[in-house]
């Protein structure tokens, strides 16, 4: 709902919570998605690029994601999803158990037009030591309707 | 000679990869299992009970999540990639993505929906990384069963080097 949009604060900077990546959570994406030897196996990965397992890079996308979109929930603003990215980082890698947060700003929406509407956000994650290991730029599709009416699907 | 087991994926020495090359690489068909399933475990509707995601509010349907259209171009590349290099056996081999730009989802992928991923050689950046590695650019797409685009992105991926065409450092 707008009132709830316009208690956003524009420019101000909002922290997500943290987020611990397993071994077994980058073993079962990468099996999946993302089968590299870097994703994969401990011995292949400390000889290439990375020098150690790490996570897939879309791995991290969608955690982030799913952080991010779980703190914008919590201002009462129902996003929804990422419509576009116009620029996005891979810094550093994401090894087995480093901890991640992103830290967001969101510009005022652009396009008003119920019952969605489109924000810029800016976004910088780190892990436990604040090391950047991504950042971004993007619009996101906001649910209007579903504020109010979380388990209202016919509205 | 032991053999030994391939601890990369084999890609072409940069040299070799020629801008405008363009490769029809992998389809895909998402069932309505594989959307629900990718949506709960790596989506952004986990605090909804119910089984329809909140995007479907928007959409008035159930559509893939915008990772999981993502995530099945990882997986149908590095497929790609290693059917493209079976006859490759000395040690070049694929890097890391470095950044991606331009990516939109331009429409809803719904259960069902059938995509074929492409994507075309844009731009090669001679820059020495690492002593090592330089850049590939390239434009990707997925287009439905109805010929509409639904995925667009440019991605930089480091590629090796010949090292026949380097200095000793």
């Amino acid at each position: 709902m707008a009132s709830h949009w316009q208690s956003f604060k524009t420019g101000q900077i909002y922290t997500t919570e943290r987020h611990c990546v397993a071994r077994a959570d980058i073993l079962a994406f990468a099996e999946e998605f993302d089968p590299q030897p870097y994703h994969l196996d401990e011995s292949a990965a400390q000889a290439s690029i990375f020098g150690g397992l790490c996570a897939s890079g879309w791995q991290i996308c969608a955690l982030t994601t799913r952080l991010l979109i779980a703190r914008i929930e919590r201002e009462g603003i129902p996003a929804a999803r990422w419509l576009t990215l116009s620029s996005l980082h891979w810094n550093q890698p994401v090894f087995v158990d480093d901890t991640l947060h992103l830290q967001f700003i969101i510009a005022p929406p652009a396009d008003v037009s119920p019952p969605s509407l489109i924000a810029a956000c800016d976004f910088t994650g780190y892990n436990q030591d604040g090391i950047k290991i991504m950042r971004g730029s993007g619009q996101l599709i906001i649910d209007t309707h579903a504020s109010t009416h979380l388990g209202d699907a016919d509205d | 000679m032991q053999m030994t087991e391939v601890q990369y994926v084999r890609s072409r020495w940069f040299e070799d990869i020629p801008v405008g090359e363009f490769h029809v690489f992998g389809t895909h068909t998402f069932s309505e299992r594989d959307i629900l399933d990718f949506s709960s475990r790596y989506g952004s509707d986990h605090s909804q009970s119910a089984d329809i995601p909140r995007t479907a509010r928007i959409h008035r349907n159930i559509i893939a999540s915008e990772w999981h259209v993502v995530a099945i171009w990882m997986r149908l590349m590095v497929a790609y990639m290693n059917r493209l290099t079976t006859h490759i056996n000395d040690g070049r081999r694929n890097g890391a993505g470095v950044c991606i730009a331009n990516l939109g989802w331009l429409e809803p992928v719904r259960p069902g929906h059938t995509l074929t991923y492409t994507y075309e050689i844009t731009a090669k950046k001679p820059k020495l990384i690492r002593n090592k590695w330089s850049i590939i650019r390239s434009h990707n797409e997925a287009i439905n069963q109805y010929g509409e685009c639904v995925l667009t992105f440019d991605v930089d991926i480091l590629a090796e080097r010949n090292p026949a065409g380097l200095s000793p450092p």
